[in-house]
């Protein structure tokens, strides 16, 4: 079975020559799940960027970044840009910069539904109640007709979500996309994603600092370093001590300061 | 019986039609610790700003080792000021980056004009935190994010404070450092017999760090007591939410 996205060797370089990314390598099959995990300055965002062509002004990429089998790194940028968003979809840690704060956010999810799919008026409109329904955006009618600031966090990572979603995309780039909000949402976020990967069939890219939030979503994991892929390795076998003494450091940091003491309390 | 160093009684405060707190009282013993759990909207960082006296309630009042703060009572405040320390959560934006570490650190003891030799001070708390000396000479901008919390702490530590207030103090570092950085709470707190306030949304760090837990929701306190009984027996359906919506890693 061929990789439904594949990173070939992804290096990307600053105009002073400096590698951010060096030889990065991973695939994810149609309908995976691959979380991708560093601290900071390890080059996760940057390879997530890197994938959606989206690198900061000055940086350079090279190698090959496959989508079924099409170099995304050599595509013209018009063909890129229908490329992403209606194959490859992303959600962001703070779903306000991804909205625009002047327009109810109905038409920010009708916006790509005419874009990418033709969809107009009364079709578009219940399309669009549809995916707010599909990301539990209950009191649909409201929430499509509020602008961003209207809504709480986690309310806004579900229309982000929905927006993502609704074109149907083969792959979700998620970067750190419950890190700002609270726990309990974090939770219900985490458990929304885990049920459209499922009932979409998307195949997720899970790209977080947060080994349990990983843990949670995700079955195989990358763990990045430096700018280098550490190790590529199913979670579960991560969870069991790593090959690599990187991954079983952050297992191991992550087991004493995330993970809730038996006991309780110190002393 | 002394008085609790700190002690917030039926404290109100409102911001127009918002209650953010809404009759909350915490008892902070001298030499013990407490850490104050809430997501945001449930006045955690209001009810820090009124234990910091940066802040008044609306009604009820907070005393400081049995004396009620007044905002006309300047030696009252003065005391507390040295007394009670904070430590924030983003050391980037806390420390001024265009001093010096050494002038960062030696601050309080200038502005709290305490007596006696600033630089030897300076050495002796960055030595506390785990740094040599000649970091003193250097910018803030030349350590990574563990470092310039370990230089936050330093600075809180110097006019030899029995109180530090820790605001979300390893919420913004890197999952390897955090562990570092309280294990160097924990140590300070027993070396120094300090008492520590902890307030955070992360109830696994409070956990770590904190004898008794706080779980503030929407501006009250809903459960209290022991961290070992909050964790492993809470008592209050959003406790056992908050608790059940932590990710953790499977197995050990």
């Amino acid at each position: 079975m061929t990789a439904l996205l594949s990173v070939e060797d992804l290096t990307v370089t600053t105009s002073t020559g400096r590698r951010i990314l060096d030889g990065v390598s991973w695939s994810l099959d149609a309908g995976g799940r691959l979380g991708v995990v560093g601290e900071s300055g390890s080059g996760k965002s940057m390879t997530a960027l890197a994938v959606l062509g989206l690198l900061p002004e000055g940086m350079r990429a090279s190698g090959r970044v496959l989508l079924d089998g099409e170099d995304l790194l050599t595509l013209p940028p018009r063909r890129l840009a229908r490329v992403r968003g209606a194959q490859v979809a992303m959600v962001f840690q703070e779903p306000l910069t991804a909205l625009d704060p002047l327009m109810p956010v109905g038409r920010q999810i009708t916006g790509p539904l005419r874009l990418h799919r033709g969809l107009r008026g009364a079709a578009a409109r219940d399309e669009a109640a549809r995916l707010a329904r599909l990301v539990h955006l209950d009191d649909t009618e409201r929430i499509l007709g509020s602008y961003p600031w209207q809504l709480s966090g986690g309310q806004r990572q579900r229309v982000a979500l929905a927006m993502a979603l609704a074109c149907e995309p083969r792959v979700l780039l998620a970067d750190e996309p419950t890190t700002a909000l609270d726990v309990t949402v974090q939770a219900e976020v985490l458990d929304l994603l885990d049920d459209l990967v499922d009932r979409t069939g998307v195949a997720l890219v899970l790209v977080t600092h947060d080994l349990p939030v990983v843990a949670r979503v995700a079955r195989d994991l990358v763990v990045m370093r430096d700018g280098r892929v550490v190790e590529h390795t199913p979670v579960a076998a991560a969870l069991a001590g790593g090959r690599a003494a990187y991954t079983r450091e952050l297992v191991g940091a992550a087991r004493a300061v995330t993970g809730l003491p038996t006991t309780g309390g110190p002393r | 019986m002394t008085a609790p160093v700190l002690e917030a009684v039926d404290v109100v405060r409102t911001f127009g039609a918002t209650r953010a707190l809404d009759g909350v009282s915490v008892r902070v013993e001298a030499g013990r610790s407490v850490g104050v759990v809430g997501e945001s909207g449930s006045g955690k960082s209001t009810l820090l700003r009124q234990l910091l006296a940066l802040d008044s309630p609306t009604a009820g009042e907070v005393r400081y080792r049995g004396e009620p703060l007044a905002r006309r009572d300047r030696g009252l405040l003065r005391r507390l000021r040295a007394d009670v320390q904070p430590v924030f959560q983003d050391p980037r934006s806390s420390l001024d980056p265009r001093m010096r570490v050494g002038a960062v650190v030696a601050e309080p003891l200038r502005s709290l004009r305490v007596p006696g030799d600033h630089r030897e001070r300076v050495t002796e708390v960055l030595a506390a935190v785990g740094l040599d000396p000649d970091v003193a000479t250097r910018y803030p901008a030349q350590f990574s994010g563990g470092q310039r919390q370990r230089i936050a702490i330093a600075r809180a530590l110097a006019p030899r404070p029995s109180v530090l207030i820790a605001d979300e103090p390893v919420s913004a570092l890197d999952v390897s450092v955090r562990g570092q950085v309280v294990e160097l709470l924990q140590r300070l707190a027993t070396e120094q017999g300090l008492t520590l306030v902890l307030v955070s949304h992360d109830i696994a760090i409070v956990g770590r760090l904190c004898e008794r837990t706080v779980v503030l929701h929407h501006g009250r306190v809903v459960e209290e007591g022991p961290t070992a009984s909050v964790l492993a027996d809470p008592q209050e359906a959003y406790t056992r939410r908050l608790l059940a919506a932590v990710p953790q890693l499977p197995g050990v």
